[in-house]
């Protein structure tokens, strides 16, 4: 079971978007997991896990934002490395 | 061998590339949890080529990353075991890997190895593959 917070947003957002209580909630929390997604700081089966949604669910509501995840290798030399490394791993293929 | 990750995993089935990455790779493997999200995710079986293994071990980790799932640790058991390296795109899984040693390939590797290999065969449809994978990474 994962704990649960609570957290104050001012009522006009409940206008604003049309929104109910909980489906306020249910948008914040999505917007939170997309950013922390975006900046690479959760998995991709994490994210899907916490909004209690399938992968592809939660890739949608990312791509449909025009969100860039940062993932892969951070640098020339980490890509270099892992090229040599399914080199090695495929070398008798 | 390598173990492949859900963000690989789902990369390669989106790009219509699991085919040919059994060219280059002859097999791979899963765990149970990441077939479990990728068969609820493409309601799909896994291809013949990609085994699902379940890790041994089950003692917890002393302090595991609270940006991983669940899946993600399945597999830093798998890699431990099987002494294998993990196919994955996401940052704080590829972190977590490398502290304890194992080693960790992302998907622009296999594409480029794939295009190499002569397994995809033009230029343009590498980089034309290459561009989707950028794009939604």
């Amino acid at each position: 079971m994962v704990e649960k917070i609570t957290i104050k947003l001012p009522a006009e957002l409940l206008e604003l978007t049309g929104l109910t209580s909980k489906n306020l909630e249910e948008k914040s929390l999505l917007i939170w997991i997309l950013d922390l997604y975006a900046d690479g700081k959760i998995s991709l089966s994490k994210a899907a896990n916490l909004l209690d949604m399938k992968v592809n669910e939660f890739l949608a509501e990312f791509y449909k934002r025009h969100l860039k995840h940062m993932g892969g290798p951070e640098s020339v030399e980490e890509a270099q490395k892992e090229y040599d490394l399914i080199q090695r791993l495929t070398i008798d293929k | 061998m390598i173990i492949l990750d859900n963000s690989v995993l789902s990369a390669f089935k989106r790009l219509k590339l699991l085919s040919k990455l059994n060219l280059l790779i002859t097999t791979a493997t899963i765990s149970k949890e990441v077939f479990n999200e990728y068969s609820k995710q493409w309601q799909k079986k896994i291809p013949k080529w990609i085994n699902v293994t379940k890790p041994k071990e089950e003692s917890p980790f002393y302090s595991v990353p609270v940006s991983l799932s669940k899946a993600d640790i399945s597999l830093i058991r798998l890699a431990l075991e099987l002494k294998l390296p993990i196919a994955s795109d996401d940052r704080p899984l590829r972190l977590y890997a490398r502290e304890l040693g194992i080693a960790t390939i992302g998907s622009l590797a296999l594409l480029k190895k794939l295009y190499q290999s002569r397994i995809i065969k033009t230029r343009k449809e590498y980089l034309n593959t290459w561009k989707t994978l950028m794009d939604k990474k």
